[in-house]
């Protein structure tokens, strides 16, 4: 599934099982297992509160677990101070030493385990030369901008080769131009160095940008794991429908079902749901995810007709955005892309929703 | 602009020369008074001398308790420093409600008076065997010390992301050298001011050490209230000049420290 796998990838596997972390009666982790491989680039995304920075905390040696065991390379490392677990961190808001100039801060982890002097300057300087940044050496982190600043920190907690690299909302800090361009930079980086990468991030396109796998977290557990592509397409739970990307959400109940196909009846009618994933039977109660961009007004010979009025519609360049209000009251998000947004359907248009079998997928409610 | 002041103006610039008269005035009392030729407490008139002077440095009167107060304060100051400073570091790694309580109490031998800690230390000394002895008051004046290096340390903590200790700790530093390499590099100026303060706070502290010592410690401050309260000697005049010249120095010199840095700041 990893492209990196390609290359050589050594390094320690990391398995986390029933890993919990409790304070009082709030679970800020749950029962999370997880397995993470060499040389993986995994998000743990999530809403704030969700327990995502705290597993990785966790990881990282800075939160001791109520229960579980985290196995890394088949060796539990819960009792190893964090100094001990020569992990790579990349904390939010970087935490560059103030006092230190930036090679000094990236020598740092290299003089704390007594390198020559030599050897030092040489690796700070290979180092500072993998995120571009040769040039500032003898600067001080206040005199730099905030990418470069996430850059020096990527650099330190890189330049004493940890197998493992975590990165707690590295680029929680930056304007939305930058962390498009450092997310390719990050992703590149894995690519070129084949170590795993474990990284904690609330913005959902930066997960599916540079992941490999997502877990997506809620309330101390984790909800559901996978290739983005994967989590897109196929969530499990409302939650991760809604969280990935916008959903709209239809209830029903299924009138029949066989292997392919599932017959539920909506207060706006039958819909045709070809089944993956979650298997639906004769009589279930139905919860039915569908993406906006998977909606048109106009095709001919629909598989699902919803007759709505327009609410709203937005023209937006790129695409338009619509809502439209069902006979039952339902408001659905649609999204036409351009060239099919020609004909902007007027507010208060009567229109039908149209999609595809394949279009809705079934998931839990919880 | 700049032309034109207004009353206020010169109102708050009358009060600054009145406030710094104030200040200065026993200066120009007791600089003379230290170079009278007379063996009594007089003004000098017209003729000068260094008597006094030579007094103060010849001869055990005013040289012993010159020295007990330099151990009594660089021993005081190494330990409130490092205690005080500890306690704000801990306390800044502790973080919540706890923390803020400890620090409360930290400053506690700063709220309550002196003759209240004075009569708690004696009684304390003497059954612990330290009355009278320098560690006694050296201990007495580090705890009088303490809270403000704690304040001091503290202050500079503020500022200070508490992320780069973890970040340390990541990087493989222990818990110690952390301290060392990352916190007090970081605090240098909050803990040399409070070891200054602690410094001053010993060099002239007297109620806590009447109480706590009798004979065997004798500090300057000490030897100056019995020599004023038994004989009148000009020798007190000369002891406080050499004090105010020796402030003085070190307060320009660290003025045309900070000058000096600042011109080489702006150079840059």
């Amino acid at each position: 599934m990893t492209e990196a796998a390609n290359e050589v990838v050594s390094g320690p596997d990391i398995r986390l099982t029933g890993l919990s972390k409790h304070y009082g009666p709030f679970k800020a982790l749950d029962d999370v297992h997880l397995t993470i491989a060499p040389g993986e680039f995994l998000t743990l995304l999530g809403p704030s509160g969700s327990g995502k920075s705290t597993l990785l905390m966790a990881l990282a040696g800075f939160v001791a677990p109520t229960r579980g065991d985290i196995m890394v390379g088949g060796r539990s490392v819960v009792a190893l101070a964090p100094e001990k677990r020569d992990f790579g961190v990349v904390f939010q808001g970087y935490a560059l030493f103030p006092h230190m100039s930036v090679a000094e801060n990236v020598g740092y982890p290299l003089k704390v385990r007594r390198l020559p002097k030599h050897e030092i300057a040489a690796r700070v300087k290979e180092a500072l030369a993998l995120v571009q940044l040769d040039h500032l050496a003898k600067r001080n982190p206040k005199q730099l901008s905030g990418g470069q600043q996430q850059r020096v920190a990527l650099a330190r907690a890189l330049v004493f080769s940890p197998e493992i690299l975590l990165l707690d909302e590295p680029m929680g800090a930056l304007d939305k131009k930058l962390r498009g361009d450092l997310q390719m930079e990050l992703r590149q980086l894995h690519r070129k160095l084949g170590r795993t990468f474990v990284n904690v991030t609330h913005d959902q396109e930066e997960a599916m940008a540079m992941s490999d796998r997502i877990a997506i977290m809620r309330a101390g557990r984790i909800e559901q794991v996978g290739a983005p592509r994967d989590l897109y397409d196929m969530p499990e739970t409302r939650f991760v429908a809604d969280f990935l990307g916008k959903s709209n959400f239809i209830e029903g109940r299924v009138s029949a079902a066989d292997a392919e196909l599932a017959l539920i009846e909506t207060a706006d009618g039958t819909i045709r749901h070809a089944q993956r994933g979650r298997k639906l039977q004769a009589g279930d109660g139905a919860l039915l995810a569908l993406r906006p961009q998977k909606i048109g007004l106009s095709a001919l010979d629909p598989v699902n007709a919803l007759p709505a009025v327009v609410e709203t519609a937005i023209f937006l360049g790129t695409h338009a955005e619509i809502t439209a209000r069902t006979g039952s009251g339902l408001v659905v998000g649609v999204n036409l892309a351009i060239d099919r947004a020609e004909a902007l359907p007027d507010e208060g248009t009567e229109v039908t929703l149209t999609f595809d079998t394949t279009a809705t997928t079934a998931v839990r409610d919880d | 602009m700049q032309a034109r002041r207004s009353p206020a103006f010169w109102l708050l610039i009358t009060m600054v020369w009145i406030v710094v008269g104030f200040l200065l005035a026993p200066m120009f009392i007791t600089v003379p008074i230290s170079l009278t030729p007379t063996r009594f407490v007089s003004m000098p008139e017209g003729e000068y001398s260094l008597r006094h002077y030579e007094t103060v440095f010849t001869g055990d009167a005013w040289l012993g308790p010159l020295g007990d107060s330099a151990m009594v304060g660089i021993g005081a100051t190494l330990i409130a420093t490092f205690v005080g400073g500890a306690a704000a570091i801990g306390l800044w790694r502790l973080g919540g409600r706890t923390a803020r309580i400890i620090g409360v109490l930290a400053l506690m031998p700063m709220i309550v008076p002196p003759i209240v800690t004075a009569l708690a230390l004696s009684r304390a000394w003497v059954s612990l065997g330290l009355f009278d002895t320098v560690v006694g008051v050296i201990l007495s004046h580090a705890i009088l010390g303490m809270p403000f290096v704690f304040m001091t340390t503290s202050a500079a903590l503020e500022g200070l992301d508490p992320r780069i200790v973890e970040a340390a700790r990541s990087l493989g530093a222990g818990p110690f050298r952390v301290v060392r390499d990352v916190i007090v590099p970081n605090v240098r100026a909050g803990l040399i001011t409070g070891g200054l303060f602690a410094f001053m706070i010993s060099w002239d502290e007297i109620i806590v050490t009447l109480f706590v010592s009798s004979r065997s410690v004798f500090t300057l401050p000490r030897k100056i209230w019995s020599d004023i309260r038994d004989n009148l000697d000009p020798a007190v005049a000369a002891v406080s000049t050499l004090m105010i010249v020796a402030t003085l120095v070190a307060a320009t010199l660290y003025l045309a420290r900070d000058l000096l840095r600042a011109r080489s700041g702006a150079a840059r």
